[in-house]
């Protein structure tokens, strides 16, 4: 019904950059090279914790291959960066603090041979002790990471509502669980590449690359050589996969080549293989949960108080962001009385953790929503009856201490459309039943122990026809918009109409594959009555407009989308303008611009070309460009009780995963996940259902397969054959569903989609296997060894079978 | 291509006969490294990188191409394309075992050029082919040859461990000759890994039985990734052979295979786990004998 008074809005629009990228001829950053170009190859030391004494390069030195050395000595600014603390070195010069840090860089012409002379580089150091778990980080006698600092606390957010232990008084049952995440790696399909292009005279200098968030790269780069902002411009590429990955690192990497190119006066490139990708790269935090609940015989849950750890590595990247995501959204999208919430993110010498899609909310939501089933089993209650007992409503009141209103509040609604289409209780409740018969567990891992004289009986196993358990299980949850309390939230959008009615569009968000161009070009042609394809959207360059932030936190469609609304709406106001001038109408007279053509509201056969207008303009001297800006509300946050509005609005979803487990083997398959989301009003259906696919495949490997592990602070996994990231044959058939709520932001409401999309999938998938198995799984991922064996087995890392 | 020229340094040949490809066999005093599909050969990088000479057999049409059904079996080129097995309409109809193990392996992609003989030299123990290529009993044919003659190996004689293998002296794998089972004999062939495709296996496990007035007349049982050689569980097997087949013969027989195998911890799994479920593949594969 909503839908029926856009043109195009809302439709299935076709992707502007598809064509190009599935036919190969896009131009990602290593595509791309210049004349006279040098590569930058990287120096490592392979310990995870040392003090540097000496870097010795006698060896190489006079080396034909090599043009340059550069390293710490090189740089004339700031010797260290990082988004919130600056603690991470471009070049390490005191410590290495983990096994991905780099001391030099070697520059020449030939990749391959620097490649060898790394080897010869002479690094003397002396081994400190390493710290690997996050959980032992804040004791007295941890080593610390960066000594200066005093402590590994990296931030603690802390939250006071109500009185817990007055809570947990009323409550008839109290539960209590721990539940862990590991690290994620963001497996982006191109590894990180960049170059840096020294400009003529006093120009500065360009770079090009694979770049998630240019004008934070662009900060960086210009904080490290010294200069103004302005003489440094940073050009997106076309980008193969971010997920949140493609931030500090690249702004990291083009830094070093920015400095390469200065000294050498030549265009520099780097870039990495997939090993040295995730060695270096940053990851998704593994957290460490623990969840206390008190809840009343009725199913109204009183208190709940959270004590969370974030493995934040070895530098502070996002890490305060992050957790305060966590911090707000960690009770889930339920109304409790009295909550006490303690996150802290602590440095240690593993890979440093920052930005990943979901932000901090897929692992407090594996966490909240496994509980959540617990007390509806303990309860007698099935999944969904539970979530309406404690569901947030409009009006409720949310841990940080936020009314929720003015939007729809759908908490509720999402749930309820899941329930109808999946038959969610009738499934869960006749799953439940099949469960009575279990496996004995520790009588066959006796038997596999010590399998000489114990014999099992048939008694022991299960049937043939049993192994097989099929599951339902459901995660619902509620996502703050945008970047919240984290910081400035503004948006540009440049748009130019031309003489013949076509136009330029860019925004200072970035497209980093979200198919974000094409949504923009959908909202300029909705206002203006064109066609998504009359609009070219321009390469992003920092040069062009304004600042606008991070392209992160599921802001573009809502921030960018409000900004080109603004910009189209400002130049449909003044070709109005010119209109009514032209065809001597009074001031009052609306007009409808559609198909390419405008006409007064109540004359529709009086109509002009859209394209004969804009010439009108044209030659009346009217000006047909403008920058559209939009800039989010006001929020504010009392740091010390972790209470205020932390968003200015929320998006809702609930996804429910049908499983099959092979109880013999461990073997999960997802059959069937139906994700239902209110992202406001969707824009580009087949966007929006992209961002579903991926979104819910990328869950599922969250869920199933995906993780880094870390030995000593080296990555075990440092390619996609031992880092397993779900294929097309992994998952059944994925429903996306949308419930349009109502939203007084963003473009005609328009909020956030993508990573919601995400943040239900491993909840949901490991709800229902508790419901095919009746077992509870708290650390993820439910890996075939975890599900038969109960605990996480990693593999040495000897080769012995290839 | 000229055989006779001095090979010292790095070079690629493409022989275009058998001739031609056992006169460089026999006439290269290094040794040299073969090339089927090379999806193994690519990705061990220090391998391809440090070998002088590299032999191409994909324009060996003795080994690309031959795909010769006889009555009693089918010989296969060690070149030919997975693909192109799990295409051939009488290979599906009397070797449907060979080509559920080829559909399993990597990916379309991946199965439009691997081979048989790749994944037999590249002596991997978790090689979906092998366990298979074992229960049915193929026969390897192995070249150069020696008066005309390929020498006839089993599989066993070929693949001795984790990367290790008889054919040394520019020995090649020709030619797989696959005896035809009975048209009425069991078959399974499951295979254990992290995901659905693009997974090597943890554990793999092939069946192959025939049954005679309800007792079970045959039974070839191999194992794969559990195994440095791949190897028949020939206690397991002994423990069925002549019986009848029955709930408790089917525990006994899982339990009997669990202490068979020797399973190590590697990269991709461990002993526990790998024991375990070799144990719970035969069970199921017994059982669905059983019932159907
Ligand atoms: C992404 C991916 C997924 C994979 N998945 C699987 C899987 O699921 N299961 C599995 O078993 N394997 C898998 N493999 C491994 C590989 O595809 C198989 O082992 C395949 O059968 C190898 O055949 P090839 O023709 O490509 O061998 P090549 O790479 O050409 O050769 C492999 C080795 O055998 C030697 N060789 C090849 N042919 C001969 C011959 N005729 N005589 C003597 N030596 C020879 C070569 O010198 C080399 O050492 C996978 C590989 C990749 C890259």
């Amino acid at each position: 019904m909503k839908k029926s008074k856009f043109n195009i809005v809302g439709k299935p629009v076709i992707r502007q950059d598809g064509l190009e990228k599935v036919t190969g001829q896009a131009k990602f950053a290593d595509d791309i090279n210049y004349p006279n170009q040098l590569y930058g190859v990287m120096v490592r030391v392979p310990v995870a914790h040392a003090k540097i004494r000496s870097i010795d390069y006698s060896a190489i030195e006079n080396h034909p291959a090599l043009t340059t050395i550069c390293d710490a000595n090189d740089i004339p600014g700031a010797k260290k960066v990082g988004p919130i603390k600056q603690d991470q070195p471009i070049f390490c010069y005191q410590k290495i603090v983990t096994p991905g840090d780099v001391v030099a860089m070697l520059v020449g012409e030939s990749e391959e041979e620097l490649l060898r002379l790394r080897e010869l580089v002479n690094v003397e150091y002396e081994p400190l002790p390493v710290l690997t778990d996050p959980r032992k980080a804040l004791e007295p006698d941890a080593p610390l990471i960066h000594p200066e600092l005093g402590s590994n606390l990296v931030i603690h957010h802390p939250l006071r509502k109500g009185d817990v232990e007055k809570g947990f008084a009323e409550s008839d049952y109290i539960l209590e669980q721990t539940y862990t995440t590991p690290f994620i790696e963001h497996a982006y399909i191109e590894p990180e590449a960049v170059i840096a292009i020294p400009r003529e005279g006093n120009k500065g200098v360009h770079i090009v690359g694979s770049i998630q968030n240019p004008y934070t790269t662009r900060k960086v780069v210009a904080a490290v050589l010294g200069w103004p902002l302005a003489k440094v411009r940073i050009q997106q590429a076309e980008l193969g996969g971010s997920f949140g990955g493609k931030d500090d690192i690249m702004n990291i990497l083009s830094a070093r080549a920015a400095v390469a190119a200065l000294k050498t006066g030549r265009p520099v490139k780097i870039r990495y293989r997939r090993e040295e990708s995730i060695q270096e790269s940053y990851k998704r935090h593994a957290y460490y949960m623990h969840y206390k609940v008190g809840f009343t015989r009725e199913g109204k849950i009183k208190a709940m108080k959270i004590d969370i750890i974030a493995d934040g590595g070895a530098y502070s990247s996002m890490t305060p962001f992050v957790t305060w995501r966590t911090v707000v959204q960690a009770t889930g999208p339920y109304e409790i009385e009295n909550v006490w919430t303690d996150v802290r993110g602590v440095y240690t010498n593993n890979p440093y953790a920052g930005a990943m899609r979901g932000f901090g909310s897929p692992q407090p939501i594996f966490a909240q929503e496994s509980i959540m089933d617990e007390i509806a089993v303990q309860l007698g209650m099935t999944p969904d009856e539970i979530r309406r007992i404690n569901g947030f409503r409009s009006g409720s009141i949310t841990a940080t201490g936020q009314k929720l209103e003015k939007h729809d509040v759908n908490v509720l609604t999402v749930l309820e459309t899941a329930v109808r289409e999946t038959d969610f209780a009738r499934r869960w409740r006749e799953n439940q039943q099949q469960t009575k018969k279990r496996l004995d567990l520790a009588a066959l891992e006796e038997a596999a122990a010590n399998p000489g004289p114990f014999i099992l009986h048939k008694e022991d196993f299960l049937e043939p026809e049993e192994v097989l358990r099929k599951g339902i299980g459901l995660a619902v949850s509620f996502r703050g918009t945008s970047l919240g309390a984290e910081g400035v939230d503004a948006v540009a959008a440049y748009l130019s109409l031309q003489q013949d009615g076509s136009a330029y569009l860019l925004s200072g968000l970035a497209e980093n594959g979200q198919g974000m161009r094409t949504t923009y070009s959908i909202i300029a042609a909705e206002v203006l009555g064109l066609r998504p394809e009359d609009i070219y959207y321009l390469d992003l360059d920092t040069g062009y407009v304004g600042d606008s932030g991070p392209t992160v936190a599921s802001r573009a469609t809502l921030m960018g989308g409000g900004a080109t609304k603004v910009a189209a709406e400002t130049l449909r106001q003044r070709l109005e303008k010119v209109l009514r001038r032209h065809w001597n109408l009074p001031e009052t007279t609306n007009f409808v611009f559609a198909d390419r053509t405008v006409y007064p509201e109540n004359q529709p056969d009086r109509k002009i070309a859209f394209a004969e207008l804009c010439n009108l303009a044209y030659w009346e001297g009217v000006n047909l460009a403008t920058i559209g800006w939009y800039s989010g509300p006001k929020v504010h946050w009392d740091e010390s009780v972790g209470q205020g509005p932390a968003y200015f609005t929320y998006v809702y979803g609930c996804q429910v995963a049908e499983v099959t487990v092979n109880l013999s083997t461990g073997e999960v398959y997802v059959e069937r996940v139906v994700a239902v989301h209110d992202p406001g009003t969707v824009i580009n259906l087949l966007g929006a259902q992209g961002q579903v696919y991926g979104g819910v495949t990328q869950g599922a490997g969250y869920g199933l397969w995906e993780e880094i592990s870390v030995d000593q602070g080296f990555i075990r996994e440092l390619n996609f054959d031992q880092y397993l990231i779900p294929t097309s044959k992994d998952i059944g058939e994925i429903v996306p569903i949308f419930v349009e709520g109502e939203e007084r932001y963003g473009a005609w409401g328009a909020k956030s989609l993508g990573e919601p999309t995400l943040e239900l999938t491993a909840a949901a998938i490991a709800n229902a296997v508790r419901n095919a198995t009746g077992r509870r799984f708290h650390h993820l991922p439910l890996n075939l060894e975890e599900i038969l064996l109960g605990r996480k087995l990693y593999p040495t890392s000897k080769r012995g079978s290839v | 291509m000229k055989s006779n020229q001095p090979l010292n340094s790095e070079k690629v040949f493409r022989p275009a006969n058998l001739d031609e490809l056992d006169a460089l066999a026999a006439q290269t005093a290094e040794g040299v490294t073969y090339v089927a599909g090379a999806t193994d050969l690519l990705v061990q990088e220090e391998r391809w990188k440090s070998a002088r000479i590299l032999v191409d057999l994909t324009a060996v049409k003795a080994l690309h191409a031959t795909l010769e059904v006889r009555e009693n079996g089918v010989l296969i080129g060690a070149a030919v394309p997975l693909s192109r097995l799990i295409r051939h309409p009488l290979i599906r109809e009397r070797l449907p075992i060979l080509v559920e193990t080829c559909r399993q392996i990597g990916s379309v992609q991946i199965q439009n050029r691997a081979s048989l003989g790749g994944n037999i030299a590249n002596a991997s123990p978790a090689g979906d082919t092998l366990p298979v290529l074992s229960v049915l009993e193929a026969e390897l044919r192995i070249g150069p040859r020696q008066n005309g003659e390929f020498e006839k190996l089993s599989l066993d004689q070929v693949m001795l461990g984790p990367g290790q293998t008889s054919l040394n002296g520019n020995r090649y794998i020709a030619q797989i000759f696959i005896p035809f089972p009975p048209r009425d004999a069991f078959w399974y062939f499951r295979k254990v890994g992290q995901r659905q495709a693009l997974a090597i296996s943890k554990v793999s496990l092939a069946v192959l039985g025939k049954k005679k007035e309800e007792k079970i007349e045959e039974i070839r049982i191999c194992p794969g990734s559990v195994t440095p050689q791949i190897v028949r569980a020939q206690k397991t097997e002994s423990l069925l052979r002549g019986q009848p087949l029955t709930e408790e013969r089917i525990e006994k027989a899982r339990a009997a295979i669990e202490c068979e195998v020797s399973p190590i911890t590697d990269i991709r799994s461990t002993t526990e786990y790998r024991r375990r479920i070799t144990g719970e593949l035969l069970r199921e594969a017994l059982y669905l004998w059983l019932r159907n």
